[in-house]
């Protein structure tokens, strides 16, 4: 077992085998610097929670291909990203830290797949960001690639 | 992160996203991100197929190559420039195509465009004026594209010169460069024999053009400027031998073996009852396209077959329908006084020389 630490000192224990997909662990333990706590400074408790959960499903990656469980990690994987953009984002940001790079992969998906064909006023209100460009900036980009700004896929919707 | 992300969005929301604010413009023209975004492996998406009749400029039927992903039809009719005569397709390469008007009488009214179908951008090429003396009709347009190698393009013209020997005919070969805009003859008209095949075949790959049709395959290699010949494969016992040549173009090798079996087993109508079982044309299909895929396991067929498109997996010879297709294309005959026992023949509204692979790219003509 390895005992993870979150930036608001929760202990959590994790199988050794589960937590050696993250690149960045499975480094320390090899190099030994893994024998007692190891804190996560970047990572609080809620994501650590949601990323143990994730490596926990996909110990067994290998063995699921044979027992025919991969529909399964599947389903997992696609309940798995149905969360705010806050929450991904966070996740993403402790994937990337501890190198796990199925996890990063999955979030970044998903991401993309949710603002793939958004309209830019979509894009602005689902992450909330304020526009900074001045009128004449955006103009500038619509009419570098005006085909970038129309088509009837494009979608105004917010969700 | 956020680069992580826009690295998977599709060129067209990617470049939409620039409008968001000022640090994603900066960060998404970036250039340490452009140099990230050019996929080193960049994947046909779909297929378009080119439909057309007596009566009607052509369209183009669009086929995703992923059902579960699958992608709006970048185009329906070729309308991107008002050509009287409509426009067709000639080659896609690489992510360009290379088009030319459609129903001219004379060659001379011929128009030439390279388009981008993602940007939807285009460029009429400038008509290729030959020597006076040796040069004449235009036999065959390729298109050289490869962003990996280089920024421009190039475009291969043949033309016909006026000499005429039985069996071989005279050629001249002019070059289209997109960094300097101009066609520049190269070299002394050259010796081929008439079934070459220019007009139709002739396929861009590795920094060659390559022509097999007839006994005497030709390869133009487009840095070089060389014409020369290459070994062709001995073409095996049926069509379920698929073969790659090796990269440097010295040998070909077995790549894949289909099986094409099941298909039959599954899809029933193609088999024309009508001719003998040892016809070569007693199962209607044909192979559309071979797409690469980025591992060797991903690389699959399309063929058609009557009414309908199937992708096949070379890898684990599994196979499924993408659509229905073709059934608006062909022009069937009725007649009235029918016999009943009559069957229509079974036919097939594509070829593999009407069949076009969509590769999305930002290259800016």
């Amino acid at each position: 077992m390895v005992k993870l630490k979150s930036n608001d000192d929760k202990e959590f224990e994790v199988e050794e085998a589960a937590v050696i997909q993250s690149e960045m662990i499975k480094n320390m333990i090899e190099d030994g610097c893994a024998t007692s706590v190891i804190p996560l400074p970047n990572i609080d408790s809620k994501t650590l929670i949601k990323v143990i959960e994730y490596l926990n499903k996909h110990i067994n990656m290998g063995k699921a291909a044979e027992t025919g469980e991969e529909d399964d990690l599947k389903e997992f994987d696609e309940q798995f990203v149905n969360m705010g953009w806050e929450e991904l984002f966070d996740v993403i940001m402790a994937a990337n830290y501890l190198n796990i790079h199925e996890l990063m992969e999955l979030c970044c998906q998903s991401a993309a797949d949710r603002l793939k064909n958004k309209s830019v006023r979509a894009v602005r209100e689902m992450l909330k960001i304020t526009n900074d460009l001045t009128e004449e900036e955006e103009q500038e980009i619509i009419n570098d690639a005006p085909w970038a700004f129309e088509g009837p896929e494009i979608d105004d919707t917010v969700n | 992160m956020l680069i992580e992300i826009f690295l998977r969005l599709p060129g067209k929301s990617l470049v939409r996203c620039k409008c968001v604010s000022k640090k994603w413009n900066y960060l998404i023209t970036s250039p340490e991100f452009t140099s990230l975004r050019v996929p080193h492996f960049n994947p046909a998406i779909g297929l378009l197929l080119h439909c057309s009749s007596f009566l009607i400029n052509p369209f183009h039927e669009f086929v995703s190559f992923s059902p579960e992903n699958p992608i709006q039809s970048p185009f329906h009719k070729l309308t991107f420039v008002d050509d009287p005569f409509g426009i067709r397709i000639l080659q896609s390469c690489n992510g360009l195509l290379l088009c030319c008007s459609f129903r001219v009488h004379g060659q001379h009214n011929q128009n030439y465009y390279v388009y981008n179908p993602t940007t939807q951008q285009f460029t009429t090429l400038p008509r290729p004026e030959g020597q006076r003396n040796t040069s004449r009709a235009v036999i065959g347009m390729k298109l050289a594209f490869d962003p990996w190698k280089s920024q421009n393009y190039k475009v291969v013209c043949i033309r016909l010169s006026d000499e005429v020997f039985p069996d071989y005919q005279h050629y001249q070969i002019e070059i289209y460069s997109s960094d300097t805009k101009k066609w520049r003859v190269l070299g002394p008209p050259f010796l081929a024999r008439y079934d070459i095949g220019f007009t139709h075949t002739g396929v861009y790959w590795n920094g060659a053009i390559y022509w097999i049709y007839g006994d005497n395959p030709l390869r133009f290699n487009v840095e070089q400027e060389k014409l020369e010949k290459f070994p062709m494969p001995c073409i095996g016992r049926s069509w379920d031998d698929d073969q790659e040549m090796k990269s440097d173009g010295t040998e070909w090798y077995l790549k894949y073996q289909v099986n094409v079996e099941d298909v039959i087993n599954t899809f029933a109508h193609m088999i024309r009852h009508y001719l003998e079982p040892t016809d070569w044309n007693y199962f209607a299909m044909v192979v559309l396209c071979v797409v690469r895929g980025e591992k060797e396991e991903d690389t699959f067929m399309i063929l058609h077959i009557p009414k309908m498109i199937i992708r096949y997996n070379l890898r684990d010879y599994t196979f499924y329908k993408l659509c229905e297709s073709g059934n608006t294309s062909i022009e069937e005959t009725r007649f009235d006084d029918e016999d009943e026992d009559y069957e229509p023949p079974i036919t097939l509204a594509f070829d593999k020389f009407s069949a076009f692979q969509y590769i999305e790219t930002l290259f800016c003509l």
